[in-house]
């Protein structure tokens, strides 16, 4: 039995089904239960105290609050 | 032709969506009606004559909470005969947006689009993102995102906009 054919629509349904999220669908990524660590003040301090040692800054986190806004 | 190129094509094209149109600067505004926080039905059409401020926000979007004092401001600042500024929220829960608005009351209208409607519509590309539209109706400007740095300069757009003949 062929394969090929069944498996091709399958990767298709997989991929049409990815969709961009638009700017005004972000509420639930702008929740404090979808960052990126449980806690931001730690995060805070572990930030400020790589960019010290390393001298650079950014390459972490979501723009404007979590939603990706601005 | 060969089934392996067939399939290589029908799968690009589903991984390239179909370009939405954007109101861009020199189209005609889309109107619409939307609801307020009480019920009312508000259009967008009120504001013809006027010069026209249209601001999609959210209360889950950081930089929007900045821009409504600014808001607020135009609408101290400029002349209601002259000047019409109108917000849609996208919040998809009502209460979230009546609770907000208690902290920083609101002097301009607001309308609810939670479903997102209005906004697939206006194709917005960021939130906020707003429309600066003349007395015809035709969209003078679109705008990304909300800082303070940028609002001064907004302010004189729209003064000038108002101004103009």
């Amino acid at each position: 039995m062929n394969l090929h054919t069944p498996l091709f629509f399958i990767l298709v349904v997989i991929v049409a089904a990815c969709t961009p999220v638009k700017p005004w669908q972000k509420e639930h990524l702008a929740s404090p239960h979808m960052a990126f660590e449980a806690n931001t003040t730690e995060g805070k301090y572990r930030r400020h105290l790589y960019e010290s040692r390393e001298g650079s800054r950014g390459g972490y986190g979501v723009g404007g609050g979590g939603c990706g806004c601005n | 032709m060969c089934p392996f190129i067939t399939r290589a094509l029908f799968l690009a094209a589903t991984l390239f969506p179909v370009a939405s149109k954007a109101l861009e600067p020199g189209e005609n505004v889309i109107d619409f009606s939307l609801k307020t926080l009480d019920g009312t039905i508000v259009s967008l059409s009120t504001c013809r004559g006027k010069v026209t401020y249209i601001d999609f926000w959210a209360s889950w979007c950081p930089p929007c909470k900045l821009s409504i004092p600014w808001m607020n401001e135009l609408v101290r600042q400029f002349d209601k005969e002259k000047f019409c500024l109108i917000t849609v929220n996208v919040d998809s829960d009502k209460s979230t947006v009546t609770k907000f608005l208690q902290h920083i009351p609101p002097l301009f209208t607001v309308v609810l689009d939670p479903t997102g409607k209005v906004a697939e519509e206006y194709d917005l590309h960021s939130m906020p993102a707003s429309f600066l539209v003349n007395r015809d109706g035709v969209v003078l400007e679109r705008h990304k995102g909300f800082s303070q740095e940028e609002s001064k300069e907004r302010e004189k757009i729209i003064r000038k906009a108002i101004e103009a003949q």
